[in-house]
């Protein structure tokens, strides 16, 4: 059943955010993997081809909008949620060209991450 | 009238050209002139800057005319003019002299220029079209008409109009002996429509021995320099006399008399023709000049700033309305008193004269912020410059201020500051939100993960998990807050490369205030 398990992308250059929710992804049972930048992240999108995506918004070389753009160029079936700290981005978190499917504001609560990863997975 | 008088037989029997020198430092006029004298035929035409150079070339050449500017820079135009009718230089009292001026237009000029026994007096611009005209006269190629007023030999054009052939040949030969130009007609109303292209200075007019005599229009008014009119009376008669006083008449003379009073009488109306016409030319140079002074004076006055001058010691010697407005002080209360006085702040240091100093080593200043103090006592922010005013002679008479009251560009710039502080402490908030939002929703995941994982922990220690997870949500509500005093601000806010959508307006806002 291993090869069963759903493919979690976490994007964020906060390498403690990323092990605490590749860790609480793992330990509810699906399987996370962690990118520190866009760049890499898309790199791995078109290695893995995870299920989902986790990313943050600011962050170096490729920020949290052109990865949505360029993963929903690519899949726009691969659902998109945003954590940022930057609660006005709310306000922002989709434009014309590409729509993220989920947003949540840091701090946020493990069951608010459960609840989105189980609607989309 | 025939004006053109016939030409005469050319006098140049000597062979060649006659030469025609132009003295003059400006070469504006005499590029004006040789313009003009080129319509002359056969002439050349030498140029020279000022007296002297003429009188060096005079002693070579004799030229057959000199065309003279009254404004030479090492003698004045006269001078030469006396200079060359000395016998100095043989034969350069023959030769004829044209001064012009643009300077000098006035009927005593042209008297010095008669006793300077100069050939004619041009008053530029105006005579500049007959100067080829003089020329041709000077050559003797053509014959004086009466009416060439710039010909300084004639005392003045006089018109006689009178039906008495035996009056006004009589008149004619005695103001003719004293040298007067005479043109001669039968009645008024004949010489009436010529006075607008040349009027003379003197008319004088028979009137009829009885019956209603009804003076043709003279339209006085619209000739620049009106002649001077004489009325010719069989007798003396009251109510006449009135009358034609009112029509314009200046003088009269009653019949019979002798000759010598016609000559009087003709020099009488001269003089009083070159009084009105000096009269009114003085006028007309004090009009422009209080116009001129008018319009500054008004300029000053109206002026929103405030004006004012001081002499070398500080007292204030005027002051404008802008100053009253801005200081408070009327111009009879601070004329003649301190300005250091009346105008510094408590404990300004630098006084009137160290502005005199200063600016007898720069001229002028301007200092965009100093501090003054209103007759209220209220000290104010003003943007001033300073001019030192100065006498031909270097000699320091004081300085000029002009003043503006910034106090509300003040106001507006330290509102400006204001607000800039307030971004940047909001763009702070915004950071800072997001800095301690990263690590509490660690702390927040971390204890989550662990109250998770570790199902079967005691009371004690789930207790304690909870605490913390209470005490996130506490700083939670605090950085909410925060985040409010820096939302309007944030609808600027952008990362690279990508454009914000403000869905403010939307479901999503709603949802958020929710």
């Amino acid at each position: 059943m291993e090869t069963l398990k759903k493919k979690v992308l976490v994007v964020d250059d906060d390498e403690v955010i990323r092990d605490l929710l590749i860790n609480f992804l793992k330990f509810s049972g699906y399987e996370g993997i962690g990118a520190p930048d866009g760049q890499k992240a898309l790199e791995m999108v078109l290695a893995d081809a995870p299920d989902m995506i986790i990313t943050d918004i600011h962050m170096p070389l490729m920020n949290g909008f052109q990865l949505l753009r360029a993963v929903k160029r690519l899949n726009s079936e691969t659902p998109v949620i945003f954590i940022t700290g930057f609660a006005h981005f709310r306000r922002f978190f989709s434009d014309k060209t590409a729509r993220a499917d989920g947003f949540l504001e840091k701090p946020f609560s493990l069951e608010s991450i459960d609840g989105l990863v189980k609607k989309y997975l | 009238m025939n004006r053109s008088p016939a030409r005469i037989p050319n006098f140049e029997a000597f062979g060649g050209t006659p030469t025609i020198l132009v003295v003059s430092p400006d070469s504006e006029l005499t590029r004006a002139l040789k313009a003009e004298l080129e319509n002359t035929d056969a002439v050349t035409i030498t140029c020279v800057q000022g007296g002297h150079e003429a009188i060096a070339l005079l002693r070579d050449q004799l030229p057959a005319v000199v065309i003279c500017d009254v404004t030479l820079p090492d003698m004045d135009g006269f001078r030469l003019c006396k200079l060359m009718k000395l016998p100095l230089i043989s034969g350069s009292d023959q030769v004829p002299i044209v001064l012009v001026s643009g300077l000098y237009r006035d009927v005593l000029a042209e008297h010095v220029a008669r006793k300077a026994k100069a050939f004619a007096f041009l008053k530029l611009p105006t005579d500049l079209a007959i100067v080829g005209r003089t020329v041709e006269l000077a050559l003797h190629r053509l014959l004086p008409g009466v009416h060439e007023r710039q010909l300084v030999n004639h005392k003045g054009w006089l018109q006689v109009a009178c039906v008495d052939d035996t009056l006004a040949h009589t008149i004619t030969t005695a103001v003719e002996v004293d040298g007067w130009k005479v043109e001669r007609a039968k009645t008024l109303a004949e010489l009436v429509p010529g006075w607008t292209n040349f009027a003379p200075q003197v008319v004088l007019f028979g009137l009829p021995a009885r019956g209603n005599f009804k003076l043709p229009d003279l339209q006085l008014q619209q000739l620049e320099e009106p002649p001077t009119l004489i009325a010719i009376m069989q007798r003396a008669e009251p109510d006449r006399v009135l009358e034609l006083i009112e029509l314009g008449v200046d003088d009269f003379l009653v019949l019979p008399c002798d000759p010598a009073r016609y000559v009087e009488c003709v020099r009488d109306a001269r003089l009083k023709y070159n009084f009105r016409s000096m009269h009114s030319q003085f006028e007309a140079q004090i009009d422009k000049l209080t116009a001129v002074s008018e319009y500054l004076d008004m300029v000053i006055t109206n002026s929103h700033e405030a004006i004012f001058t001081c002499d070398p010691v500080g007292n204030v010697r005027l002051w404008n309305k802008g100053a009253e407005r801005v200081y408070g002080y009327a111009a009879e209360e601070i004329v003649g008193k301190s300005v250091d006085d009346h105008l510094d702040p408590p404990g300004f240091t630098r006084k009137a004269q160290n502005v005199v100093r200063l600016l007898q080593q720069r001229g002028s200043m301007t200092e965009p912020e100093v501090e003054r103090r209103r007759k209220s006592g209220e000290v104010f922010t003003v943007s001033a410059t300073y001019t030192l005013l100065s006498s031909p002679r270097e000699e320091v008479l004081g300085f000029s201020v002009i003043e503006r009251d910034v106090t509300p560009i003040k106001a507006l710039e330290n509102e400006r500051i204001k607000s800039a502080r307030l971004r940047a402490i909001t763009q702070t908030a915004v950071t800072a939100n997001d800095h301690i939002n990263t690590p509490l929703g660690i702390i927040l995941g971390y204890a989550q993960f662990l109250e998770m994982k570790l199902a079967t922990i005691d009371q004690q220690d789930r207790a304690a998990l909870d605490i913390i997870q209470q005490q996130v949500h506490k700083i939670k509500g605090i950085m909410n807050k925060l985040k409010l005093i820096s939302d309007p601000i944030v609808k600027n806010y952008s990362i690279e490369g990508v454009t914000m959508l403000d869905l403010s307006k939307s479901q999503l806002s709603n949802e958020a205030a929710n």
